[in-house]
């Protein structure tokens, strides 16, 4: 009966001590396990008269269901400030030096994720931004 | 014959009340591991919850059984004028659903500026009649003479309950601190009425809008383990905590 009950009070108190540790250090531990991912900016490009958002094209994803990129955004989910994949349609109106030309889907200094280890929806740190 | 037949019944009973409990645990590790590391890493708002529940949960039972040892002290060995009346009050009180005093305490929580924070559901929980009314009955088997001969010692009546009353009825105290925390533990409706913040929210009241899922599970069990935690700890002190109220 006493090993039950030490055995109980050990558990409980490292079930509480577990809870306050991953309270207090969350951000930390999820920045740790959160895959790292470069970035870059969309910028103006001017497509004959028309003035488009462009991206490297290696930001830019294919799948069965089209072009898509993953835009890092700010998460709400998550109490400290962070960024999630958020997969966002695409339309690659033409590529020019390296940049893909995009009809919509992008704005100006939305920040595309570059790399294969993201998922869509995850939570991200982000890396260097490319050039 | 009967005897068997009786413990066969007692076994079914025992089965149809850990059976939800272990299926709950079994389909939580259905993933493995992940619906844990998701609650205590990936899911802070549940995580959030938990701790909120626990500070409640500790705060509001503490706070009761502290008020409530003196409101015994007072129901059981003072002799004053309507004490059996007020007593039938508190007896009253308790007997009441809770859903009647419900609306009061949402307007007393607007009123001191309490509202959606989990001093809401602390203050009211601290005056609860509950505790007062079982320490009252485990007190009134204190011998007097006890009481009586700590008075040579000390004048002070606060001392008289911390060094002599309070360690004569540990069990009763015990009994009735797991008991309020248990109760402030599953609360859902009166989170739902006394705070609007999700951030406030203790656990229970999260549970209750998640959908089936590992994760779900993960978190049920998680949520059912601190109180059987104390009454595993404390099942002895519980039991004569009941004891010495059944005696009565």
């Amino acid at each position: 009966m006493k090993a039950v009950k030490i055995t109980a009070a050990a558990f409980l108190a490292t079930f509480v001590a577990l809870t306050a540790v991953c309270l207090a250090a969350g951000p930390k531990i999820r920045d740790a396990l959160s895959p790292t991912a470069d970035y870059a900016c969309s910028e103006d490009i001017l497509l004959g008269d028309r003035l488009c958002q462009s991206l490297p094209e290696s930001a830019v994803r294919h799948d069965g269901e089209g072009s898509y990129v993953l835009l890092a955004v700010p998460s709400e989910k998550y109490p400290e400030r962070c960024y999630e994949a958020r997969r966002t349609e695409v339309e690659v109106l033409e590529t020019v030096d390296g940049r893909a030309a995009l009809g919509y889907g992008v704005r100006p200094g939305d920040k595309a994720l570059i790399g294969e280890d993201v998922e869509a929806g995850e939570r991200v740190v982000l890396g260097r931004e490319a050039g | 014959m009967v005897k068997r037949v009786s413990r066969l019944f007692i076994a079914i009973l025992a089965a149809a009340f850990v059976l939800p409990a272990a299926a709950v645990i079994v389909a939580s590790l259905k993933e493995g591991i992940k619906p844990y590391v998701d609650f205590f890493v990936w899911e802070p708002k549940y995580l959030r919850a938990l701790a909120v529940s626990m500070f409640i949960a500790f705060l509001s039972s503490a706070g009761s059984v502290a008020v409530s040892v003196l409101a015994a002290y007072v129901f059981s060995q003072i002799k004053f004028r309507g004490r059996g009346f007020l007593f039938y009050i508190y007896i009253i009180v308790m007997m009441m659903p809770f859903q009647v005093t419900l609306l009061p305490q949402y307007i007393i929580s607007k009123a001191l500026g309490i509202y959606d924070t989990p001093a809401a559901m602390i203050f009211p929980a601290v005056f609860s009649p509950f505790a007062a009314f079982l320490l009252t009955q485990i007190m009134k088997s204190i011998p007097r003479d006890s009481i009586e001969a700590a008075r040579l010692d000390t004048s002070s009546t606060l001392k008289i309950i911390l060094r002599v009353i309070v360690p004569q009825m540990r069990g009763g105290v015990v009994c009735a601190w797991v008991m309020m925390f248990a109760e402030q533990w599953n609360m859902v409706a009166e989170p739902l009425v006394l705070m609007e913040s999700e951030k406030n929210y203790p656990l229970a009241v999260l549970l209750s809008k998640t959908g089936p899922g590992a994760f779900s599970f993960a978190a049920t069990a998680l949520f059912m383990l601190l109180p059987l935690g104390l009454f595993l700890i404390f099942e002895s002190e519980i039991l004569e905590g009941l004891e010495g109220y059944r005696l009565k």
